[in-house]
């Protein structure tokens, strides 16, 4: 059975990668996850300069949905390369870095260092809702996000992906824009703003007051969203969001899909990766049918 | 640390809301320390979404049987409790780093509010093992019927002073009351001696009680005021902290408490902190 994809340059062995943020840098999950098993590694996204992150509580529960709003917290660049990277590197699958500026500066900033052969592709998260901005973000506007993606490329010969958040007028205007900027792939979507409320307290339950939603919640968003954009453009579409079953994947692949992203489903189960890559295998046994492609975009 | 199938070999109720789980944990080998926790499964669907930590209660009659106490308060204890015997929870653990037992110490206060009971009894089964030691616990529910495992550290050899929100058993009021009636038995003039001492952050504090500690679970505002009765009569505490957990292995950052050295995760740096180390 070949369920092989390529993004770009990269060669995964299955189309499942792991989303950023929700497997850190992969080593934490070691000791009860297949690491082999994934199609690439995507990291908790890494700034320029170390970043504490929000005030707690970070998390809140909804109905089969995840607010979260960690507020990218990691110990920089410089720290990534040195502690984080080389047991990323050892684990044998493509690592993609998630690589988040506050500047476009800082994206091309970012690229440049990641230049190193342990490192296989980026991940130019501009859509992150955690991120007290004074304008839009980056991923809000066309322009903007298409000049992220120009800084990374000039500094970078590596496959890059460019996360797009679902909070857009026209999301087929923002892939356009990414596209032509030279983006080699898009990621959607990242995690919907959202906030939940103490009724006893009369306070927000997080302490940022507000956070991305993910998991089963955000789904038919996330589906929508990568159907619009694969009639749009030709670089592949990852589809990220709710994924939690080899159904849920089978149907983003259907619907265009190239690869897929699994995010809160890791904290469910950890070897959700592997699960939905077995799942994947079963479906396209029992149709007959003996390669991915043959499903990709095949929706009736 | 492994994830398996855990068989439920009890679960029952012990007093109103209260509930006793006993669980197999299907190929497991290695140690438990007390303070430590599980992350579990509830359910099978998509709400309540994530896993619930749980601390170990106590370990059972093989090590790889586990005692877990919690109370009903959502919808994930709800679904752990309709679960019967016989059925399996999918569980992740031992995680965290649990109490570290200083070997010096040969009086400790345990101070326990409502539920955070459950991880202090493995503790005290650890502590009992001391020669020439004493052992108090102040036992802190919010009425008569929601006091937890008086008997069980009893029979540890552990003095139990019960205190009630409401006065329905025991001293009427907060369990930090008594604890300072409890420390001020001791001779706390060696906290004043020569003895600079460091707390495990690096950060000398100035002199620990040698021989006195205090070690804690319960609700946050509980927990800073032990924090400042200790800080005030220079005893260490440790404190097993809650949070709301994502990943429970380090991973997410969505557990995070604020410390004096910045944002730590409760489920890998924790969930037991030196309570010095918290910035309440
Ligand atoms: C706790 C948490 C942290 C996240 N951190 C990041 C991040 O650092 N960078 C990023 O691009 N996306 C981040 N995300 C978003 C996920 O990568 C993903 O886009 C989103 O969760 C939707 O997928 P899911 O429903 O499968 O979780 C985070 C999500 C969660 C739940
Ligand atoms: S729960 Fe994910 S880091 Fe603690």
């Amino acid at each position: 059975m070949d369920l092989a994809v390529k993004i770009g340059k990269i060669k995964l062995k299955n189309p499942i990668m792991v989303a950023s943020g929700t497997f850190g840098y992969a080593e934490e999950f070691k000791d009860i996850t297949d690491l082999k098993g994934i199609g690439a590694i995507i990291t908790k996204s890494v700034t320029m300069k170390p970043k504490q992150g929000n005030k707690p509580p970070r998390l809140w529960e909804t109905t089969a949905g995840l607010l979260n709003s960690i507020g990218l917290q990691n110990e920089g660049v410089e720290d990534f390369i040195k502690n984080k990277l080389p047991f990323l590197k050892s684990v044998g699958v493509p690592v993609i870095v998630s690589i988040a500026g506050e500047t476009i500066n800082e994206y091309a900033q970012l690229a440049k260092k990641l230049n190193i052969p342990a490192v296989s592709g980026l991940e130019i998260n501009i859509s992150c809702p955690n991120i007290k901005t004074k304008h839009r973000l980056f991923a809000q506007d066309a322009k903007a996000a298409a000049s992220a993606v120009k800084a990374v490329k000039k500094n970078t010969k590596k496959t890059t992906i460019t996360k797009l958040s679902p909070e857009v007028t026209d999301i087929c205007e923002i892939a356009r824009a990414v596209e032509k900027g030279g983006s080699d792939a898009i990621s959607v979507i990242n995690t919907i703003k959202g906030m939940a409320v103490d009724i006893e307290t009369q306070k927000p339950q997080l302490g940022d007051i507000t956070g991305g939603l993910s998991g089963p919640a955000i789904k038919p968003v996330a589906l929508r969203i990568v159907w619009e954009t694969t009639q749009t453009v030709r670089i592949p579409v990852i589809g990220v969001g709710g994924i939690m079953t080899a159904d849920d994947a089978i149907e983003f692949l259907l619907c265009g899909a190239t690869a897929v992203q699994i995010g809160t489903a890791n904290f469910l189960n950890p070897q959700a990766v592997i699960a939905v890559a077995e799942g994947i295998e079963a479906y396209l046994k029992e149709k007959n049918l003996s390669n991915l492609k043959e499903i990709v975009g095949r929706l009736k | 640390m492994i994830h398996t199938k855990a068989e439920i070999l009890l679960n029952q109720r012990i007093v109103p809301d209260h509930f006793k789980m006993v669980l197999r944990l299907n190929g497991f080998k290695g140690k438990i320390k007390p303070g430590q926790f599980f992350h579990i499964r509830a359910g099978s669907g998509y709400d309540p979404l994530l896993r619930r930590p749980l601390s170990l209660h106590r370990i059972g009659d093989k090590p790889n049987i586990i005692e877990l106490l919690y109370k009903v308060v959502g919808k994930g204890t709800q679904l752990m409790s309709r679960r019967s015997k016989g059925t399996y929870l999918d569980v992740i653990g031992p995680l965290g780093n649990g109490f570290k037992i200083e070997k010096a110490q040969r009086n400790f206060i345990i101070v326990a509010g409502g539920i955070g009971a459950a991880p202090l009894l493995a503790l005290c089964d650890e502590l009992a093992k001391f020669r020439k030691k004493s052992i108090t616990v102040v036992l802190g529910a919010k009425f008569a019927s929601y006091i937890v495992c008086e008997k069980e550290f009893k029979d540890l050899g552990a003095e139990v002073l019960i205190v009630t929100e409401d006065g329905s058993e025991g001293t009427k009021g907060l369990a930090t009351d008594v604890l300072v009636d409890v420390i001020k038995r001791f001779d706390l003039r060696a906290t004043t001696g020569p003895l600079a001492d460091k707390d495990t952050s690096g950060i000398t504090i100035g002199s620990y009680h040698p021989l006195v500690g205090v070690y804690t679970c319960g609700c946050k505002d509980m927990l800073k005021e032990i924090a400042k009765i200790c800080k005030y009569y220079k005893l260490k505490a440790q404190a097993s902290l809650e949070e709301r957990m994502g990943c429970g292995l380090g991973a997410c950052l969505g557990c995070v408490v604020n410390t004096i050295n910045g944002y730590k995760r409760v489920c890998k740096d924790g969930p037991v902190f030196d309570l010095s180390e918290i910035a309440f």
